[in-house]
């Protein structure tokens, strides 16, 4: 069942490599979303709070991801090394899913003057999205079908409700 | 309006992102323990866990945000916006550094197990390593704005958070 170690290394590399291809996206995106809070037109916006906390949750994934990628790499031995990476890869998938349809509700109060932020967060999040995608895929490529049985018992971690 | 920056405010700037590298590298090694000790049965349900979680992950907001910030500054786009808007997202990195300690010695007071109180004491060290990133960021941060500008800029984001009195 467990992967050659070359094989296993390979895996982690191409995961890490995925995200930290959206890094730059990712930041962009958070500089965007705090200058939300300071135009007139959007600071106050229905969609905004949801918006940012999914951003925030797709920040912190990423982070985790490759601090969970870089504590393997330097030799410590996570227990649940591998839990942690699919819970965070999968929850990826979930706050990815929830950024356009709370952003979308932003846009509509944008003026003019301002729109050239929604189009480039709308263009950086479909960035993000790709790379969280390429992620998953190469997580799955890594656990084979570990993947949904580890998935199975972390779903009771991601279904603690959150804010 | 695009301002542009001097050849001093540039390297001063380089400074403070060169500063934001060494937080990353710190906030990826706290989430991670954060996400260890979420899954951790000895410490996942702990009152302040989700707290801690959300915390955490706006620190790791506050600095991406800065670099964000940086990278717009040096492809053009230097406003008194971006100024306010950088500005604010440090305000964010610390002010919930802050929250993430408070809750983490909340979190902490209900674990027994061994295993996830030896992830706590990670976790503590790695708040202690952001503290001093955060300081350096401060005193880049100071010498990019000039102080009296960093300290007006502050209280701008203060102001725009709290009630204003009434007229």
């Amino acid at each position: 069942m467990q992967r050659n170690f070359v094989q296993w290394n390979g895996y982690l590399d191409a995961i890490d490599a995925s995200i930290e291809k959206g890094m730059a996206a990712k930041e962009v995106v958070c500089s965007i979303t705090t200058g939300f809070r300071m135009i007139p037109s959007l600071r106050n916006a229905p969609g905004l709070n949801p918006y940012h906390a999914s951003v925030a949750d797709v920040g912190y994934g990423f982070d985790a991801v490759r601090g969970t990628i870089g504590r393997l790499r330097n030799g410590e031995v996570i227990s649940l090394g591998k839990e942690m990476l699919v819970l965070d890869l999968d929850t990826l998938r979930i706050s990815e899913k929830q950024l356009s349809p709370n952003f979308d509700l932003v846009a509509k109060e944008a003026k003019a003057d301002t729109y050239y932020l929604i189009e480039q967060s709308r263009y950086l999040n479909h960035q993000i999205a790709e790379k969280i995608n390429e992620a998953i895929m190469y997580g799955k490529a890594l656990l084979g079908a570990e993947w949904d049985e580890i998935l199975k018992r972390v779903q009771n971690v991601q279904s603690i409700p959150r804010l | 309006m695009a301002q542009k920056m001097s050849e001093e405010e540039q390297l001063r700037l380089m400074e403070w992102w060169n500063a934001t590298e060494k937080g990353t590298f710190v906030v990826k090694q706290l989430v991670s323990l954060i996400t260890e000790l979420r899954l951790n049965p000895e410490s996942s349900r702990a009152d302040g866990m989700i707290l801690l979680y959300r915390a955490a992950s706006e620190v790791s907001y506050g600095y991406a945000g800065m670099r964000g910030c940086i990278r717009r500054t040096f492809s053009n786009e230097y406003s008194e916006f971006l100024r306010n808007n950088i500005v604010r997202c440090r305000s964010f990195a610390r002010k919930f550094s802050v929250d993430t300690k408070v809750l983490l010695e909340r979190v902490a007071k209900q674990i027994r197990g061994a295993s996830a109180l030896l992830i706590v004491e990670r976790i503590r060290e790695t708040l202690r390593e952001n503290d001093t990133i955060l300081s350096e960021i401060e005193n880049k941060a100071n010498e990019f704005f000039g102080h009296e500008t960093f300290q007006t800029l502050q209280n701008n984001v203060m102001d725009s958070i709290t009630l204003p009195p009434s007229k």
